[in-house]
């Protein structure tokens, strides 16, 4: 029986005397059950066969646990018995009890639509908590039960599915919600309101690769939240004129995180407070015809977050119209950690001279030069960072080119108090005939503005060498 | 007593062998065995209050508990990591016995964030461990026979029997 199953030694220290008084199981089941509820379910289930008495404290766990690829006693469960588990859990035993967690994770079987379906509406119409679901495949559920779970305060929503959002929706205990690969759908006979999504005690809003195909725009009201994440998501753009929005009231927003191609418009209600922003602009290369409005959109998005304190500002697969981006800057007088990752270095001129505080500037790939224009001149103006605020800059992926020196020698020329620059070369250099010792010593020979300064070269070895008062 | 503000007021405790714990309301109100029986006396009380089922040994570990919780929450740096350590150091300084011992103190006191604590150190323990492991950790008389359980492990089969045979 058991002792032949025993696969797991004993490895905690056993020091108690072996007639232990059982005073625990003097405890209420509900006490007991609290304990089950941290355990994997189908442990929590085996403790029926401990003594008489426990036969039926598991079924007072609140909290159901069912992952598909987590091993029992170091053996998983064949898809069947998986399946019959859960049903036997949910459909029998517990049918009528109190869950307030729930969580289904689904990540080694693909299983039948109707099945997985049919756990979660059972689930949903349970007063339920905390909902943890993650599927790679499609499920179909009620929209309505969904949007009537008020008792929610952890939403965990990783499943392909479609939910069909009321004009008006409001998630009283919400507290973290975190979506993936959702479809939102709504009625369209109603065509002039925003939808309103309200979330009075919300503190983090995540989505990914979601579609947001409604007919309206979605209004977020969210009046405690801290953080906001809008990642590859996408709207239907069949028709020009009835673009999908979201707009959010965050009054106490601190961090904004966007990845995308921008389509989507964003529209933050006052977004004085956001302190750290991400900016991820991922455009396809096929969609040609979105680089002309990409610099507008851009604009109109970094207008907004104008008074943070640290940006990243990252480009993936945007060929260089991203310069269309730096035409009309806001200004960013908070700014004082910058992060790019590709960047002209026209652009990157524009965007110290529109940052008046930074103190710390992180290059990831270097700078690049549009072969179309001229030399950068850099000797025109001093931006006003460089007098008293730029501290640290980080150059990774120095490709040794004519314009990344310029823009070196620029930086530890005017840089009044620069405290260290650390310039990584790029990998390919190792495979070059190129002289970096000369290189390293060239840019150590720079006449520097700040005596202090120290200049770290990272050479493609990895060795470090420094420059500068030790 | 007028002009003490409510967190400098201090509560005495007594515990089974006699012990006295002097502890601050602010502290005392995360037992809310006792905060209960506080606000039932109109918060006239002088006397210690009788704990005629928490010993020395445990009352003394909760008040450990909730005294370096209070510090690292009052803190203005987010001590998180900090109390991660303190927390997984409590858990080991103890035995099985004083684990259960320490569990049966914080319910009847009802301090309900350690209380979950010491429940998921439980279940950590016990977590994937044979059922004779799980019956000498609890201290559990195995008043099934050797049918009986034969009968309940068959009927539970779903349960039972879900591992893969080969």
């Amino acid at each position: 029986m058991d002792s032949s199953n025993q696969t797991q030694k004993i490895v905690i220290k056993e020091t108690e005397v072996t007639d232990s008084k059982d005073i625990i199981s003097t405890l209420h089941e509900s006490i007991l059950g609290q304990i089950l509820s941290f355990l994997p379910t189908i442990e929590a289930i085996q403790t029926c066969v401990l003594s008489q008495r426990w036969i039926h404290v598991w079924k007072s766990i609140t909290s159901l646990c069912f992952s598909d690829s987590l091993p029992c006693y170091g053996k998983i469960l064949k898809k069947e018995q998986f399946v019959n588990f859960v049903n036997k859990v949910l459909l029998h035993h517990l049918a009528n009890s109190s869950i307030t967690n729930f969580s289904l994770c689904l990540t080694r079987y693909r299983y039948d639509s109707k099945q997985v379906s049919e756990w979660i509406s059972t689930v949903l119409d349970r007063r339920i908590q905390k909902l943890h679901i993650q599927y790679a495949g499609k499920v179909q559920f009620s929209s309505h039960s969904f949007f009537k779970c008020d008792t929610l305060v952890q939403l965990d929503l990783k499943v392909r599915c479609t939910l069909n959002v009321p004009i008006y929706a409001c998630f009283p205990n919400l507290q973290n919600l975190n979506i993936s690969g959702v479809r939102l759908e709504s009625d369209s006979s109603i065509f002039s309101e925003d939808i309103v999504l309200n979330f009075p005690v919300l503190k983090v809003f995540e989505a990914r690769a979601c579609e947001w195909l409604t007919m309206q725009g979605i209004s977020i009201q969210a009046p405690l939240l801290e953080k906001f994440s809008l990642a590859l998501c996408y709207s239907s753009i069949s028709n020009e004129s009835c673009k999908s929005s979201i707009k959010i009231f965050a009054p106490c927003l601190k961090e904004f995180s966007y990845e995308g191609d921008l389509e989507l418009d964003i529209i933050l209600l006052d977004s004085s407070s956001v302190c750290d922003a991400s900016v991820v602009i991922v455009v396809d290369e096929d969609k040609k015809d979105m680089m002309e409005s990409l610099g507008f959109q851009a604009h109109k998005l970094l207008s907004q977050i104008h008074q943070v304190e640290l940006l990243k500002l990252l480009f993936y697969k945007v060929l260089m119209h991203s310069n269309d981006i730096f035409t009309h800057l806001p200004t960013f007088g908070r700014l004082t950690y910058l992060q790019l990752n590709e960047v002209t270095d026209e652009a990157l001129s524009k965007l110290l001279h529109n940052s008046p505080i930074l103190n710390t500037l992180v290059l990831l790939n270097g700078v690049s030069h549009d072969s179309n224009k001229d030399a950068m001149s850099y000797a025109s103006s001093v931006p006003h960072c460089f007098l008293s605020s730029l501290r640290v800059f980080q150059f990774n992926g120095f490709n040794v080119h004519e314009h990344e020196i310029s823009l070196v020698k620029f930086v530890m020329g005017n840089a009044a108090v620069l405290e260290r620059m650390i310039i990584s070369a790029a990998f390919w250099l190792r495979y070059s005939d190129i002289d970096m010792e000369k290189v390293k010593d060239n840019i150590f020979s720079f006449p520097k503005c700040c005596s202090r300064a120290i200049i770290e070269f990272s050479d493609v070895n990895g060795s470090s060498t420094c420059s500068g008062p030790l | 007593m007028s002009g003490i503000s409510d967190t400098e007021r201090m509560i005495t405790l007594k515990t089974v062998e006699g012990t006295l714990f002097d502890v601050k309301s602010s502290i005392a109100k995360d037992l809310k065995t006792v905060q209960a029986f506080i606000d039932d006396s109109d918060d006239d009380v002088t006397s210690p209050i009788p704990l005629p089922n928490v010993f020395t040994r445990e009352l003394s570990r909760i008040l450990d508990y909730l005294n370096n919780h209070h510090r690292f929450r009052s803190g203005i740096e987010k001590a998180d990591e900090e109390m991660a350590r303190y927390d997984a150091e409590f858990a080991k300084s103890m035995s099985h016995e004083e684990l259960k011992a320490l569990i049966l103190a914080a319910n009847y006191l009802n301090v309900k964030d350690l209380l979950e604590f010491l429940n998921q150190t439980v279940a950590d323990v016990i977590q994937n461990k044979s059922v004779e492991f799980v019956r000498n950790f609890f201290g559990i008389e195995n008043d099934y026979t050797p049918e009986e359980e034969e009968k309940l492990r068959n009927e539970n089969e779903w349960a039972f029997n879900g591992v893969e045979q080969d």
